[in-house]
């Protein structure tokens, strides 16, 4: 008797437990038990398109000195995925940086650059760039972009 | 805050009154009496409902009431789950600006008396009633609980960086609170005996990290509670 009441009292609560699970987006729940609960769920979903994100280690290959101030220069054909000729209207922008860099437009419009302060113990600095068209970034930017500082011994990284 | 105060009943035939002008007339006289009598704090948009079993309801965005609630429509369970959604362009990304989050919820009118409240897809409707049952005065708590993070496998996105604004069509005093995710459990309002109250919720994406490429999916589950 105990047994087939312990099991009558497991399977209301794996039943209840089922329905509650069932409910998503309105529960009406009734019942002299307490308390009485209903529950509802809502889904959310954010997505993020790709960008390119460039690790920067600003320091002297020789000294191993931070190297301060030191600019990314991103031309704009580097970004251009679809091979059509550089649009200085859609030049890559700075969406985010481990530095206080500020993306500048460069020399005749046709890249953008990148400053920044090696303000940072540990580099490498990390800039993140995306194309203000929605348009994908080349993966392989690498070969045309260069750093403008004091040595060439900085190291630019993809992912 | 409404700081007007009218007795509960009256209160229930002013905002039916606003829901649906075939009783703005009926309603006013109604009011004009409830006005000399002793009275209770009033809320827009929350209305009495008879007492009887002890019973609750909540919905958020689609909901399970056949017909409404002032045309003998019954309360019922759905088991859709509506999702809230914002694709960020790759231009702002991480930018701070805000991006206004839609759902597919297509719930614009009020289980109530069918008033369009909502406007879909920019917002979600929740509402809720608790009856608990005889002469009981029990009082209901609507909490909303939802993890640390929003995932896409092993990158996230904190939960804090969604929020919520209340509105509603022609409402003005607002039942539950605006607020962000805490990733954790958070207490949104409280339902007196036999009260029903309602609003739409527009959500909104900070934008303010830089997260890896992805989609990125999280639940929050609102559950309404009668000791």
């Amino acid at each position: 008797m105990q047994k087939g009441t312990t099991l009558a009292i497991s399977l209301v609560l794996a039943a209840s437990a089922l329905a509650e699970s069932a409910y998503a987006a309105s529960h009406f729940e009734t019942g002299d038990e307490a308390p009485l609960a209903a529950s509802v769920r809502l889904n959310f979903t954010i997505l993020i398109p790709e960008i390119l994100t460039l690790r920067i280690d600003p320091r002297d290959a020789a000294t191993n000195a931070l190297q301060s101030p030191w600019a990314l220069r991103v031309p704009a054909m580097a970004v251009r995925a679809d091979g059509l000729e550089p649009d200085p209207t859609t030049l890559p922008r700075a969406v985010a940086s481990s530095n206080a860099g500020t993306l500048a437009t460069g020399a005749a419009a046709a890249e953008s650059v990148q400053l920044g302060e090696s303000a940072q113990a540990n580099p490498p600095e990390q800039v993140s760039l995306a194309q203000p068209d929605d348009r994908p970034l080349l993966r392989s930017i690498e070969p045309t972009v260069s750093l403008d500082t004091h040595s060439a011994a900085f190291l630019v990284a993809l992912p | 805050m409404n700081s007007r105060y009218v007795p509960a009943f009256a209160h229930a035939l002013r905002e039916t009154a606003l829901h649906n002008p075939k009783f703005r007339i009926g309603a006013g006289l109604l009011a004009l009496f409830a006005a000399l009598v002793p009275a209770a704090p009033a809320h827009a948009y929350t209305i009495t409902i008879s007492s009887g079993s002890r019973a609750i309801y909540l919905q958020v965005g689609q909901g399970g009431y056949s017909g409404t609630h002032l045309n003998g429509g019954t309360p019922g369970n759905n088991g859709t789950v509506n999702t809230v959604s914002v694709s960020v362009p790759a231009g702002v990304v991480a930018s701070g600006t805000a991006q206004q989050m839609t759902s597919n919820s297509t719930v614009s009118q009020s289980p109530i008396d069918g008033f369009v409240f909502c406007s879909p897809p920019s917002q979600v409707y929740i509402g809720a009633w608790s009856r608990p049952g005889g002469t009981s005065s029990g009082v209901a708590t609507l909490t909303v609980t939802t993890p640390a993070n929003l995932t896409s496998g092993s990158d996230t996105i904190p939960f804090s960086q969604i929020s919520w604004t209340m509105s509603g069509i022609g409402d003005t005093v607002f039942q539950f609170p605006n607020g962000s995710f805490t990733g954790g459990t958070q207490t949104l309002a409280t339902f007196p005996a036999n009260t029903w109250k309602e609003q739409c919720m527009t959500f909104q994406y900070a934008n303010s990290v830089l997260p890896a490429a992805g989609t990125y999916t999280g639940r929050a589950v609102y559950t309404l509670s009668l000791p």
